[in-house]
């Protein structure tokens, strides 16, 4: 589903953010992304969101090459892609039903398919009876929890979270990765950005933990006695 | 509708700022339209004049009829000839006559034979302006039996070449104007892109495209312009009808018989358009500093 072949990114001011990054992420996999801070995994993020071309190197999400993906391409491309962040990202001056029929309103879709699909994903995440609310006025759960239906209401097939729970305490971030546990048991690729080993220990979950833009490991559940590994030298 | 809202949205939202940004496509645009009533109708007052003059020729005396009839042939050979009009010594007698009809007592004891006979020659337009019109009268002069040539061309010529001026003055002034006004708007959008910044950034990342996130500023730019190109018009009307119309007296003394007019309806249009086009370069200009950022 994801693939990097040898990508390298760099900055303006020769500040190498990723280096030489070999990946493949299958359908209907979740992965946690770990590391420090610096080490490159928002750029990873944007580099599958199109927000950053790759220096070198190919990326293919779906079978399309988006190393080479011309700009006005791009929108529909991140119409599979949902997009998840620390801050939420929610508009202050629209409802929270609002800001979910957002992300439809964007691709065309109006009318009663708007409010089906923004009511089923609102149903989903569990906030539907507080969809007349405005986000400033849910705790930080909840507004995460808006955003996550936000990114989901295209139903898209991949969903990237780039410290989704970096701002949540311990219970509701549990909470906002069951939540994205259940979405990924139907289907959906899930890349989370972290760098709360707590909560990628709590999880047998594939792991790509990066240092200074490389990836020093890549560790998947199926093999344990990694995991093990991995918990000692990295986490 | 969805755009329309949106855009509406935003102009509520800068409410002031684009007020003021109209106010100077207002005033900008005023400037220009001046310009442009000022030389329409110093062109109608040309196209007048120019129509008025003519080459008059006087004749040798004593030239038989035979000679003038082969003379008036030979003038009607020469290029740019439009019509040609023999006044005979008589006839310029009695024209003298006419034109002093009150004041006969001047008259008196004068010889009116003196006059020589003419001929009145009217120019194709095209010669009047350029180098045609002086050849011809050069030619002319070469004639045989020709002993005099009036020509008014000296001061068409100075009008035409103020009105020139004002015409590349025009053009200056309004492509200094052009651009200073697409600076304005562009700025004004700059604002309105800046109080939409977060819900910008959510909408490419939900997979708006281009299009999606232009439209409703492109159609605040073009309310700024038409706007601001229809109240400058409206504007420049009421100065018309209540100024220029009103001091009628002094512009009928120095228009002559031509009636002072209001801009014909394609240089409205043109002056619309201007506006439009001019909203439409100002909200791109910011946005595709915007979107590739």
């Amino acid at each position: 589903m994801i693939q990097f072949y040898h990508v390298s990114k760099i900055y303006s001011g020769n500040i190498h953010a990723l280096d030489d990054i070999t990946l493949q992420v299958n359908r209907g996999e979740f992965v946690f992304l770990t590391g420090p801070s610096g080490a490159g995994k928002t750029t990873l993020l944007k580099l599958i969101h199109c927000e950053e071309s790759p220096t070198q190197g190919e990326i293919l999400v779906n079978g399309i090459n988006i190393s080479r993906i011309k700009h006005s391409q791009i929108p529909y491309l991140r119409r599979n892609i949902g997009i998840v962040f620390q801050d939420f990202k929610l508009l202050k001056d629209l409802t929270v039903f609002q800001n979910v029929a957002f992300a439809l309103e964007v691709t065309g879709i109006r009318g009663k398919e708007l409010k089906r699909r923004t009511w089923k994903t609102l149903r989903m995440v569990g906030l539907l009876e507080k969809m007349d609310e405005m986000p400033l006025k849910l705790s930080g759960g909840e507004q995460q929890r808006v955003a996550i239906a936000r990114a989901l209401v295209n139903n898209p097939p991949i969903l990237l979270a780039d410290e989704p729970t970096g701002n949540l305490d311990p219970e509701i971030t549990l909470d906002i990765i069951n939540l994205m546990n259940n979405l990924n048991a139907g289907g959906t690729t899930i890349i989370v950005a972290t760098h709360n080993t707590d909560l990628v220990r709590k999880y047998s979950k594939m792991v790509v933990k990066l240092v200074k833009g490389r990836t020093v490991d890549q560790l998947h559940p199926e093999r344990p006695a990694l995991r093990t590994e991995v918990k000692a030298s990295f986490l | 509708m969805d755009f329309l809202r949106k855009a509406y949205r935003d102009i509520r939202r800068n409410i002031w700022i684009n007020g003021v940004s109209i106010g100077i496509i207002v005033f900008s645009l005023l400037i220009f339209s001046i310009f442009l009533v000022v030389l329409v109708n110093l062109n109608k007052l040309m196209v007048h004049w120019e129509g008025k003059i003519q080459v008059i020729s006087y004749l040798q005396d004593g030239l038989s009829t035979h000679e003038v009839e082969d003379l008036e042939r030979r003038i009607l050979d020469l290029k740019g000839v439009k019509s040609i009009k023999y006044v005979s010594k008589a006839d310029a007698t009695l024209l003298f006559k006419r034109f002093f009809g009150n004041q006969k007592g001047i008259l008196e004891g004068l010889d009116l034979d003196i006059l020589p006979a003419s001929f009145e020659i009217q120019l194709k337009k095209e010669f009047y302006r350029g180098r045609g019109g002086n050849e011809f009268v050069k030619k002319l002069s070469q004639l045989k039996g020709i002993t005099d040539i009036q020509y008014g061309r000296e001061w068409i010529t100075r009008l035409s070449t103020i009105v020139h001026l004002l015409r590349w003055g025009q053009w200056i002034v309004g492509g200094i104007l052009f651009l200073a006004i697409s600076f304005i708007i562009s700025n004004t959008i700059k604002l309105s892109i800046y109080s939409r910044k977060e819900e910008i950034e959510i909408m490419r990342l939900v997979g708006a495209t281009d299009g999606y996130i232009k439209i409703p500023f492109f159609i605040e730019g073009f309310f700024q312009g038409i706007s601001g190109a229809t109240l400058s018009l409206g504007l420049l009307f009421f100065l018309y009808q209540s100024f220029l119309l009103k001091s009628g007296p002094f512009i009928k003394a120095s228009l002559g018989p031509i009636t002072f007019s209001f801009l014909p309806w394609s240089s409205i249009g043109g002056v619309i358009l201007v506006g439009i086009s001019l909203g439409f370069l100002g909200s791109s200009l910011s946005l595709t500093r915007f979107l590739r950022a």
